[in-house]
């Protein structure tokens, strides 16, 4: 009897979500939104800001060169900046820290070794990588729109 | 002639715009079946990433430790399975098996991967459009009052349900996109279009740091241009928004489905020259279910049985 039941609301359920012909797109919708990021829901937030100032991540070695990071581990600058941001972002909701551009020195120090963690893990891809064993630092380079012209300034944020 | 002119151009925005759910024949339900299978093929991490832990849990990896989608030994025969259950979805089988495998093996496979700390989005408008599929024909499935036949085998209209649901799914990709610019920007995202020109930086750099990449052609003149005339952004980044925003139209017929798949793919193709941003898996999937070629082969292959098939009735 149970069973006749709970199926029977159950098909009572879909005739009446069948009824509104985009009650799906509706609810993956607000489940985007309100999960966020959550495989394979997401907000989407590529490129939502367009923001005054942007950075991108980069790698030298312990002779100042620039290390090709896809080339060298398989993985591109793009996730190191998502590394980065998130672990600033982790920062700010523990209340240790109001913004970015109020980084300590030991604070930039950790950022950049769990970047660069990251990057050593690589990405297999089918690949055999050989290690890195040198020493890495990792620069961030910010970008401002001044006077239509865009002006570019780099610090260290450590090494490891 | 004013009047029968004005007649005529209203008729065609009511064909564009007037709802007219979507019927996919069950020639054309096959083709599609077999596109959409592609789609899926295509998106598949074919290789084991080896990655031992998740140091920053994301999404189900908070509940569950994904590390064995890492190892070989685990990804190996589950990536065969995952190419058996694309094969037998293709062929109409087990559909509800088949695409519920899909959507854990690769839930499984990207949740690890984004468990590192990175957050990509390549792969969620797929893995959405699997999941619109497998609730369309599940709620068929019960509308039909359940049973093994249908367990066993899709039927045309479990797949037009399944083909509904993930464009349902893509399209909900699309305005969550369009609303999370508004959102975040604070309503003030195409004010900042001027800024447009640093996100095309931000790629160029990018590509130089990752692989000594330097910007030509188009892509280099797109810097200088946005640099000079910044309005060009503001019309390029308004049509973005107004396609994301409007994406349910898409749903309207397959008119409209046409229209804006053809949009949409256009303005990724248009992003992927001028800004290196390819978005294929985005392309991918809204060509087959948006675009529909499968409509217009069905469509050859009706006419080419009619006129010489032996039974004179298209399939």
């Amino acid at each position: 009897m149970g069973g006749m039941k709970a199926e029977r609301i159950l098909r009572l359920t879909a005739a009446r979500l069948a009824r509104f012909p985009w009650w799906c797109a509706v609810v993956v919708t607000g489940l985007c939104l309100v999960l966020g990021e959550w495989f394979p829901f997401s907000n989407f937030p590529m490129y939502s800001r367009n923001p005054d100032e942007t950075s991108v991540l980069f790698v030298t070695g312990e002779d100042g060169a620039v290390v090709l990071t896809g080339h060298v581990f398989g993985v591109t600058s793009s996730p190191l900046k998502k590394v980065y941001t998130r672990a600033v972002a982790d920062l700010k909701a523990a209340g240790e820290l109001r913004h970015s551009s109020e980084l300590t020195a030991s604070q930039r120090q950790m950022i950049a070794e769990e970047v660069l963690v990251f990057l050593r893990r690589g990405k297999a891809n089918g690949e055999v990588r050989p290690v890195y064993e040198g020493k890495l630092r990792l620069h961030r380079r910010s970008y401002r729109l001044e006077g239509g012209e865009i002006r570019e300034s780099t610090e260290l944020l450590g090494e490891g | 002639m004013k009047a029968a002119g004005e007649r005529r151009w209203f008729g065609s925005v009511r064909r564009l715009i007037g709802y007219e759910p979507i019927v996919h024949g069950r020639l054309e339900m096959g083709l599609l079946r077999a596109a959409f299978a592609w789609v899926l093929a295509a998106g598949v991490h074919v290789h084991a990433s080896g990655l031992r832990g998740q140091p920053r849990p994301h999404g189900f990896g908070r509940w569950i430790d994904f590390t064995f989608a890492g190892d070989p030994a685990w990804f190996e025969p589950m990536l065969v399975g995952c190419f058996v259950a694309i094969g037998l979805f293709a062929c109409g089988l087990v559909p509800l098996v088949a695409l519920g495998y899909v959507l854990v093996f690769q839930t499984s496979v990207s949740t690890l991967n984004m468990s590192q700390g990175s957050q990509g989005h390549a792969g969620q408008v797929v893995m959405l459009a699997v999941l619109g599929w497998w609730v369309g024909e599940l709620v068929a499935w019960v509308r039909g009052g359940g049973g093994w036949r249908g367990v066993v085998r899709s039927g045309v209209v479990a797949g037009n349900a399944g083909a509904d649901g993930a464009r349902q799914a893509v399209v909900a990709a699309y305005t969550v996109a369009g609303i999370a610019k508004v959102v975040n920007s604070g309503g003030e995202w195409l004010e900042r279009s001027g800024n447009f020109v640093l996100q095309w930086r931000k790629v160029v750099e990018e590509g130089r740091f990752s692989y000594g990449l330097e910007p030509t052609g188009m892509r280099r003149t797109f810097g200088s241009v946005l640099l000079e005339a910044p309005w060009v952004a503001t019309v390029l980044l308004t049509g973005g928004l107004l396609l994301e925003l409007g994406a349910f139209a898409g749903l309207l017929n397959r008119r409209a489905a046409i229209l804006f798949g053809v949009l949409v793919i256009g303005f990724h193709l248009m992003l992927g020259v001028l800004m290196g941003l390819p978005f294929i898996e985005y392309r991918r999937v809204v060509l087959v279910l948006f675009v529909n070629p499968a409509w217009v082969l069905a469509l050859v292959l009706g006419a080419a049985w009619r006129k010489w098939g032996r039974r004179g009735d298209a399939p």
